[in-house]
């Protein structure tokens, strides 16, 4: 099955600063990606990147595409949602609706208003009268409405309260993942979108860190729950974390631990979190703490 | 979806967001004519140069001077007040997007730089100017209607000389067309440029093109074997007032002003034409190319800046 995005050794420096650092995955069709990575990891120049927004070296294909060359034919095919979106607050919605449905040629108005219409937000109700939560509701109803094999979601629900971040995942399940298209979702709340991922990008400083799918990662990293008193000797086989259980500790470890420390405690299902703070801390953090 | 459908969507984006403001800019000129018009009861003593001047009431004119004196006057209002918009507009249209943080809902659509750019500039510079000219145009027809039905009865209007009127006003939509036009190309630079540097430099712009433009006039030019800026600049300003204002229908009227009413509305048309090549025959100079250059220049920034909009 052809990889709806393909990077190889991809790139991108603004001045000084690696934003992105030789990153290479792929992403096949049917998935749910998670981008996870800190404030300035690269996960948003990352996804400029792949709409064509933004220049980067190596190699890139997004829908067979080259995102630089052919940004607009790639936004044409595509659904995306950018960090910063927000909506014009002049607009009605359903002046955003006849825009969109003049400017995207893969988009039907009609499903728009239906999807609108799941919503609380009226049709002729203006932007700038919204709620945040509202205000994101109506764009992803508005990509949603794209028939696109790919959905780029750049951090779309930061700062919305619990519920709207609740409507904004049920409307993107029921109404956009069919297990044919794929989306690439980053995110800082990983606990809530643990269940929906299907596959894991995880971005450290520009560089890519792990890129796995949930079952790997589970075959992969294993997490040990352990008694305090045997914190000595589950440090001494080099966990890649260690961190605290409600029951006790615990210890994160890139592949099985050896036979003698998984005999000192039982093994736990890694969280994503978990598997994140690991990989993600900073080096210097890790050698202060001994790890 | 072909290109121009997207284009003409950018173009109903602009017509959305600014329609109520331009909306009272085309309907603003004809309701304050007919205001005057309604209250034009008596003629006006005005003192001249020391000298007392009487204006007879607009009524007391013939019908066909009535109504190209409302035309001329609501025009020219309208004139006023779009040239007033637009170049108070300019320079925050170049950061609207940016300002109300919608830019990146707007690039995300599939839509290039050249036209999003294109749109904004052609909608505000050129389509919106022209509806309000045009809606000025048609609006002193009314003021005309109403002046006369109010002070002189329905059936004056009634015989004035239609198909003359009619032609005139043809031929005079299309001049105010051509002319701005003509004057938004060579005013581009200026224009373009201004926007450029509101997009680019935000608030520093107005500062940043004052100076330059002072500097250039004031200290550059006399350092140089041929002053430049200053030359440019009123060139372009010259032309511009040109193709807006049709100098030679001035020298005109005081030619058609010894011929009668009937003949002077006779050869208006032509005037109009002659006046508009004459205008049109100015785009044939290396100066219009330059200023073209320097529109263009602009444009790029716009595009540019857009394309790098963070």
């Amino acid at each position: 099955m052809t990889p709806l995005i393909q990077a190889q050794g991809l790139s991108l420096r603004y001045g000084a600063k690696q934003a992105l650092d030789d990153l290479s995955f792929t992403v096949a069709p049917g998935r749910v990606v998670g981008l996870l990575g800190h404030n300035g990891a690269g996960k948003t120049s990352l996804m400029k990147a792949l709409v064509g927004l933004q220049a980067a070296q190596g190699q890139l294909s997004v829908l067979g595409l080259t995102p630089g060359q052919d940004r607009v034919a790639l936004l044409e095919q595509l659904a995306y949602i950018p960090d910063v979106a927000i909506l014009p607050g002049w607009a009605r919605v359903s002046q955003l609706i006849t825009l969109v449905a003049g400017q995207h040629p893969r988009f039907s108005a009609e499903r728009a208003r239906a999807l609108i219409r799941r919503t609380s937000v009226g049709l002729e109700d203006k932007v700038k009268n919204l709620s945040k939560g509202m205000v994101v509701q109506v764009h992803l109803a508005l990509v949603a409405a794209i028939d696109a094999r790919l959905m780029i979601l750049d951090e779309p629900t930061l700062g919305l309260d619990v519920l709207s971040r609740k409507a904004f995942y049920e409307l993107l399940l029921d109404e956009w993942c069919d297990g044919e298209r794929s989306v690439l979702i980053s995110t800082h709340q990983i606990e809530e979108i643990e269940t929906l991922l299907s596959d894991v990008l995880m971005l450290n400083e520009g560089r890519l860190v792990l890129s796995l799918s949930l079952e790997d990662i589970d075959r992969r990293f294993v997490a040990l729950g352990h008694d305090p008193t045997a914190a000595d000797a589950v440090a001494a086989a080099h966990p890649l974390l260690r961190y605290r259980t409600p029951g006790g500790s615990a210890a994160l470890f890139d592949g099985a631990p050896p036979p003698e420390v998984a005999a000192l405690g039982q093994r736990l299902r890694p969280s994503l979190v978990d598997l994140f703070v690991a990989l993600t801390r900073r080096p210097e953090i890790n050698r202060n703490q001994g790890l | 979806m072909d290109r121009i459908a997207r284009f003409r969507s950018l173009l109903l984006r602009e017509w959305m967001q600014h329609r109520t403001g331009w909306l009272v800019l085309m309907v603003l000129p004809s309701l304050l004519m007919a205001l005057l018009g309604l209250f034009d009861g008596q003629g006006v003593d005005l003192q001249v140069g020391g000298s007392q001047v009487q204006v007879d009431q607009i009524s007391s004119q013939p019908m066909v001077l009535q109504s190209l004196g409302w035309t001329v006057a609501t025009t020219g209002l309208a004139l006023l007040l779009v040239l007033l918009t637009v170049l108070g507009q300019l320079p925050g249209l170049a950061r609207r997007d940016r300002q109300d943080r919608s830019i990146e809902f707007w690039r995300s659509l599939p839509t290039s730089h050249v036209q999003a750019v294109g749109a904004t500039v052609l909608m505000h510079l050129l389509l919106l100017p022209a509806l309000a000219l045009t809606a000025a145009l048609l609006g002193a027809q009314l003021v005309t209607l109403l002046s006369t039905v109010v002070h002189q009865g329905p059936l004056a209007w009634l015989q004035q000389p239609w198909s003359l009127l009619l032609g005139s006003l043809l031929v005079a939509v299309a001049r105010v067309w051509l002319g701005l036009l003509m004057a938004v190309l060579w005013l581009s630079p200026l224009l373009l440029l201004t926007m450029a540097a509101s997009a680019w430099l935000q608030r520093w712009a107005l500062p940043v093109v004052t100076a330059i433009g002072v500097l250039g006039a004031y200290w550059l030019d006399p350092r140089l074997p041929q002053p430049l800026l200053g030359p440019a600049l009123r060139r372009i300003g010259t032309e511009a007032l040109y193709a807006l204002i049709a100098p030679d229908l001035f020298d005109g009227p005081r030619h058609l002003g010894q011929l009668d009413v009937a003949e002077t509305l006779a050869r208006l048309p032509l005037a109009m034409l002659q006046d508009g090549a004459r205008v049109v025959a100015s785009a044939a100079t290396p100066a219009f190319m330059a200023a073209l250059l320097g529109g263009a220049l602009g444009f790029a920034l716009l595009v540019l800046r857009r394309q790098r909009s963070d």
